[in-house]
């Protein structure tokens, strides 16, 4: 089920809602992983049994790690990563490997029968990982409640595509959150949600739609301009639709209790691609830094060692975002400038004009969405290519008013912060509903308006008019 | 929720809405499969309070923010609507020369035999929307194209080379539409307008005559009203665009006809596409053709002279069905040219040459 749908909006949402307000706090945490596990279900029925055990596992390694120290504690620890980690390599990776391998082969040497990969695996895999390893460090002790512990993994909102919650950030909400279930945070929940479902219906929709057409294109009659448009299109939608899903899960979490950590925070702003990396996809930068990063050895290493070590979790990061070739590519490609920074373009760049920052950095990071929007490496240099090539220049070429107004309405909220100094706290208090009665109110109307219209978006969606009804 | 269960609060309905699909049956295998959830999800979907508000809004709002028009329809500049076939058919994108020509050549033998048969067969080429207005159609569609209506060109050449009677009423619309005031069509519609329907009409039945040396009836009109209020299929594009408000039409012309009847009520089978709809119901085919004259849409499915649907076309009777026939007219639009005649040409041929040898 997705946040988008009809379903989830009309029925399951606003049911599950009723229901959670209405029961009793020592019920709640049992409806949540019972709304969770329909959540799951609803489109990963298949897989629910997989999910439920391998759930089962991992509370009772935690709590086996708890129970021991020493090497012991560590050998426990091990087992588990090298359980869920080999599952995840299994379900997402198997396949490609096997392909590669025939590849390499230059036949189809070896036949198996085709891996299908659970809905959200690299979420929940990441989660359990967390909360083993967060319980090895001591960071915290296991839950003693079972249902707690599902709730933490399946715990909806953040099941499908995160934001990757560590289990030390959210373990005492998952406890006692008696406090957090106000009207206000109720009310903040519903305004964020509806924030992330225009961005993602409104915006991120439109737009796609517009990258979709240039992607599909044969790249031999692409020209020049649409090669360009394609690219933006693509990195607006991408970050609109992400982006959306993030809030739109903050958003459900505020309405239930739970503070999210964010996970964005205006990347297209970022003055290099370090600073990309500390704004885009935030809890995953988080999650790789403690849980791999740090364990390599972090910065206390050589130096050579440390820019291996960047480009390993990078190219880790890429590979995690799909079994494919051109992400791993798209991984390599940032763990580059990451290591190129500390070496010396961060500081080349910084005596540049802030404009010219931002600016350098949102073009190297178009040309890497390209690779990660590609079927293939080769497609993704055919297109960088036609971005540069003179004899690609369609004379006469009519942008559709439709890219410009959506391009226009991404590029304005991408952007329009370049400028303000401590963006961040301003944009805390501009969004804070709560300031004034007035604020309070105009928030309401416009996140009525903005859902009757994504209403009106989602429910459209398949209504294909049968032309020659008259006839 | 409350609308879609109590139906409170009636909701304008939209144009070429299809069947609903009915609540799926639950089954353990299906839910597993994700055949059930699928279902049931598109269920919801169109059983959705409000939904017909709610499409009209999306497609207004789309309409207005982006000028972009719903996935079934093309907005073209000056909100002149398309079809994407018939942009197809203008640029030569559904090419089928050598079909064509074997086609043209069976009908030539069929027509030839159907003739010492006392039987006349006359094919219409019917214009088409891309045609009247090749400017208006959007850059994504046309650019580095050049017009090659192909599949017309070499229709009209393969007709006049075997000799068969047809009239050219692409050209003759297209000579129109560049030159007259009154529109043959119009932005907002795919099809001829009315007007432009009697006009067919009419030389329809001028040729007929000559041909079959009949008598035949006369649509005249007086008096034209003018209006900027579409009629009939004069806005049909617009119409499925769903939008809350209309789009400006343009000042159309409906005439007030009178029919006056001749000696001869000949026997027609018309076979064609949408554009004979115009003709058929409450117009010639039903007052100045015989009454047991059919029209097969596509070849496929029969309608009588009250224009209500009679049965699907039976190939066993395909002989009898004919020979009853004073005149076979073949009507088509230029989207459809690559398909025509509806596979009634190779029928007729296997029926009748084939046969024989």
């Amino acid at each position: 089920m997705v946040f988008s749908s009809s379903l989830f909006l009309v029925y399951f949402f606003p049911v599950f809602l009723i229901i959670y307000y209405l029961l009793p706090y020592r019920l709640k945490n049992s409806f949540i992983v019972l709304a969770s596990i329909l959540f799951y279900a609803w489109s990963g029925a298949k897989y629910l049994p997989f999910l439920l055990i391998s759930l089962l596992f991992d509370f009772y390694i935690a709590k086996a790690i708890d129970a021991r120290e020493g090497k012991a504690r560590k050998h426990v620890l091990a087992f588990s990563i090298i359980v869920n980690v080999g599952l995840l390599l299994y379900f997402k990776y198997a396949n490609f490997f096997m392909e590669n391998v025939n590849a390499a082969l230059g036949s189809e040497a070896i036949t198996w029968t085709k891996v299908a990969l659970p809905i959200g695996i690299s979420f929940f895999t990441f989660h359990k990982l967390s909360y083993t390893i967060d319980i090895y460090r001591r960071v915290k002790t296991p839950f003693t409640s079972i249902i707690n512990y599902t709730l933490y993994i399946l715990l909806f909102p953040q099941l499908i595509a995160g934001p990757i919650i560590r289990f030390n950030e959210i373990s005492d909400q998952i406890e006692n959150r008696k406090k957090a279930l106000t009207i206000d945070n109720r009310l903040e929940g519903f305004f964020r949600f509806i924030i992330g479902l225009s961005k993602k219906v409104l915006i991120a929709n439109i737009i796609g739609q517009e990258a979709d057409k240039v992607f599909d294109m044969n790249f031999g009659d692409m020209a020049m301009q649409d090669a360009w448009k394609g690219a933006l299109a693509y990195t607006f939608q991408i970050y609109f639709d992400f982006s959306g899903y993030s809030d739109m899960a903050i958003g459900i979490g505020l309405m239930m209790g739970f503070r999210f950590p964010e996970n964005f925070n205006n990347p297209y702003l970022a003055t290099n691609i370090t600073d990309f990396w500390r704004r885009w996809h935030m809890t995953l930068s988080r999650w790789m830094r403690d849980y791999l990063y740090i364990p390599l050895g972090g910065n206390k290493v050589s130096t050579t060692r440390l820019y291996l070590n960047l480009w390993i979790v990078f190219l880790i990061s890429g590979l995690w975002h799909g079994a494919q070739w051109n992400f791993i590519f798209w991984g390599a490609y940032h763990g580059i400038f990451l290591v190129l920074d500390r070496l010396f373009l961060k500081r080349f760049t910084e005596k540049l004009p802030h404009v010219v920052q931002v600016a350098l950095t949102f073009f190297l990071v178009i040309i890497g969405w390209i690779f990660f929007r590609v079927d293939s490496i080769s497609q993704g240099f055919e297109m960088v290519k036609i971005m540069f090539s003179t004899s690609a220049i369609l004379p006469e070429y009519e942008f559709e008013q439709a890219f410009w107004v959506m391009f226009f309405v991404g590029f304005l909220m991408s952007f329009y912060g370049i400028f303000i100094k401590n963006l961040e706290q301003k944009q805390a208090q501009w969004y804070n509903p709560f300031t004034t009665p007035a604020k309070s109110i105009l928030f309401t109307l416009v996140a009525l308006v903005l859902f009757v219209l994504c209403l009106a978006e989602i429910t459209s969606a398949g209504f294909n008019p049968f032309i020659y009804f008259r006839f | 929720m409350f609308q879609s269960a109590t139906g409170a609060f009636r909701v304008r309905m939209l144009f070429g809405e299809q069947e609903i699909p009915p609540c799926p049956k639950f089954t353990m295998h299906k839910w597993i499969d994700g055949n059930f959830t699928q279902l049931f999800e598109r269920y919801v979907e169109t059983h959705v309070g409000f939904r017909r508000f709610f499409i009209r809004l999306r497609n207004s709002v789309r309409y207005t923010l982006l000028y972009k028009s719903n996935e079934q329809v093309i907005l073209g500049k000056n909100n002149v609507l398309y079809e994407k076939n018939y942009i197809n058919a203008l640029y030569g994108d559904d090419t089928a020369y050598t079909a064509i020509q074997t086609r043209a050549a069976r009908l030539k033998t069929v027509s030839d035999t159907l003739s010492a048969k006392g039987i006349k067969l006359l094919v219409i080429l019917a214009p088409g929307k891309a045609t009247m207005y090749p400017n208006e159609i959007p850059f994504e569609y046309r650019r580095a194209k050049n017009i090659n209506p192909a599949n017309y060109l070499t229709w009209k050449k393969e007709l006049a080379k075997q000799g068969l009677p047809f009239i050219d009423m692409r050209s003759w619309f297209k000579q129109m539409h560049d030159t007259s005031s009154i529109p043959v069509f119009t932005r907002l519609g795919v099809h001829w307008t009315v007007y432009g329907s009697y006009l067919a009409a009419d030389s329809l039945l001028a040729y007929m005559e000559q041909m079959g040396n009949w008598n035949l009836g006369r649509v005249t009109w007086t008096e034209l009203e003018r209006t900027t209020k579409y009629r009939q299929t004069d806005a049909d594009l617009m119409e499925i665009m769903n939008l809350l408000n209309d789009l400006p039409s343009d000042e159309l012309v409906y005439p007030k006809v009178t029919y006056t009847q001749g000696k001869d009520k000949p026997n027609v089978l018309a076979i064609g596409d949408s554009y004979y709809w115009s003709l058929m119901c409450d117009s010639i085919h039903d007052k100045m053709f015989a009454d047991s004259s059919h029209f097969w849409f596509y070849n496929k499915k029969i309608f009588g002279n009250n224009c209500l649907f009679q049965r699907m076309v039976i190939p066993g009777t395909l002989k009898e069905e004919i020979e009853k026939r004073n005149i076979i007219i073949l009507l088509c639009t230029e989207p459809n040219l690559y398909n025509f005649p509806f596979g009634i040409a190779d029928q007729l041929y296997n029926l009748y040459v084939k046969q024989d040898k």
